[in-house]
């Protein structure tokens, strides 16, 4: 029997070359792949599973205002690579209008700007050209304007923050590193007001935004460009052997 | 709109009849085929893959030309056979060789389980007044169009309702459900409940959030 619902909800490579793959058969079970193994799961056990791995990362964080809940867990696991550099939590609120998202500028060129210029903010007033061009990752079968409208229509209904998840900037910036559209629904239903918000704090300030945000844009390019550059100049300095 | 015409038609289904090649009218959605079909419409036929060769000269001797299947790009899993399309004179043929839907991962072609694929040909339905010979039991028919709406096209309209709402009354239910129990797996039921209520609106989102398995 083969099950064509099957949903990837993570697929990651090892360090040893295999993968690793969480993947829901629905209406059959959940499957857990490492490698060569495979572990079968009911929903249930799988939830409780989660549980288990959730006090795992918290044990391992190992800061008592690292409160999991707060989190989207798709955001925790984009930056599961940062979670050992926290250096503290801590709870701050900041008004919407300070609040700073990225934009496509002029070229293509990224920019930082207002929540107000932002490209979730403006969907949500019918300019969507910006955001439907954006690509993220959404639930299965919602575009990016589906997204928009859902995250809109639950922040009128239940206000901000819900299910206890919060808005989170890093150290003392005011860069949005998620909630991006639940701030634009804030700002579109209450307009200026002030919220609260989680501000991870690194080590040594790490993972800081650059201030200007076409240099990470650039800056691959013009490394691979200085490379090549380098070698030619340093094959031309060489003496020719016969 | 332009209409194929009849005779186009039943020329067609003459050039399978007559060599007895094994063949499916796989749906007539709105009863299009033979009279209202409009033209560059697809005619989708299932045909055993021992005829597979022999219905492909069949008809290159007669004028239909291969053209690229609009989702052949897609890959095809388990060992499915890849569909063929073809195309005279305004009409496009759809041939597949497995019943199949397409993967809610990739979007990839998968073949549905093989006991359906056995059940297909053993229940094939013979037809008598039509310019087509065979075409799928209810059940079988039912099925499809379920896992069509569900999976490939992610919704249920108008034309695919219409049917499914004929093809309900005349199912047997025990049938479609060990059908369904090796496709939807715990969610048959609760699928079927949602279908007899007419709750269309509702099926594939609770499908996706499925979670007593």
């Amino acid at each position: 029997m083969s099950n064509p619902a099957v949903l990837m909800l993570v697929n990651l490579p090892t360090k040893n070359g295999g993968r690793f793959k969480v993947e829901d058969n629905i209406g059959e079970s959940i499957h857990i792949h490492y490698n060569n193994f495979r572990i079968d799961f009911t929903i249930e056990e799988f939830l409780n599973f989660t549980k288990i791995i959730e006090g795992s990362v918290v044990n391992l964080i190992d800061n008592e205002a690292f409160n999991i809940n707060n989190f989207d867990p798709i955001f925790l696991h984009n930056i599961s690579h940062m979670l050992v550099d926290i250096e503290r939590v801590s709870m701050d609120t900041i008004k919407l209008s300070d609040l700073i998202v990225t934009k496509t500028g002029l070229f293509g060129v990224p920019k930082w700007t207002s929540l107000k210029e932002s490209k979730v903010y403006r969907a949500i007033n019918g300019d969507s050209k910006e955001n439907n061009k954006y690509k993220q990752s959404n639930l299965y079968n919602q575009n990016n304007q589906d997204r928009v409208d859902k995250v809109k229509e639950l922040v009128v209904k239940k206000g901000y923050p819900f299910n206890d998840e919060y808005i989170v900037l890093f150290n003392d910036q005011n860069v949005i590193r998620d909630g991006q559209h639940r701030a634009a629904s804030m700002f579109f239903s209450k307009r200026d007001t002030e919220i609260p918000v989680i501000r991870l704090h690194f080590y040594n300030k790490k993972y800081g935004a650059k201030k200007y945000l076409w240099i990470n844009l650039f800056l691959p390019t013009m490394k691979i460009k200085a490379k090549v550059i380098a070698k030619k100049i340093i094959n031309r300095l060489k003496p020719t052997k016969y | 709109m332009k209409y194929c015409s009849e005779n186009q038609i039943i020329n067609l289904f003459e050039l399978f009849n007559k060599p007895q090649i094994d063949y499916i009218l796989l749906r007539n959605i709105g009863n299009e085929i033979p009279k209202k079909l409009p033209k560059n419409k697809d005619i989708d036929l299932l045909v055993k893959e021992e005829d597979a060769n022999r219905f492909d000269k069949v008809l290159v001797k007669n004028g239909w030309k291969r053209k690229k299947h609009p989702l052949g790009h897609l890959p095809f899993l388990y060992g499915l056979k890849p569909f063929k399309f073809y195309y005279k004179e305004g009409i496009h043929l759809d041939i597949c060789y497995q019943l199949a839907c397409r993967s809610l991962n990739n979007g990839e072609w998968f073949p549905l389980d093989m006991t359906i694929q056995k059940d297909l040909w053993l229940n094939k339905t013979p037809i008598e007044d039509k310019p087509w010979k065979f075409q799928l039991s209810k059940e079988d028919e039912f099925l499809h169009l379920i896992t069509r709406c569900i999976f490939d096209k992610k919704h249920f309209n108008t034309g695919y309702i219409e049917r499914i709402e004929e093809l309900i009354e005349l199912i047997n239910v025990k049938i479609v459900l060990d059908k369904f129990e090796v496709v939807f797996f715990r969610f048959s039921q609760n699928l079927l409940i949602k279908l007899q209520e007419k709750k269309y609106d509702t099926i594939i989102s609770n499908y996706l959030q499925f979670k007593k398995y």
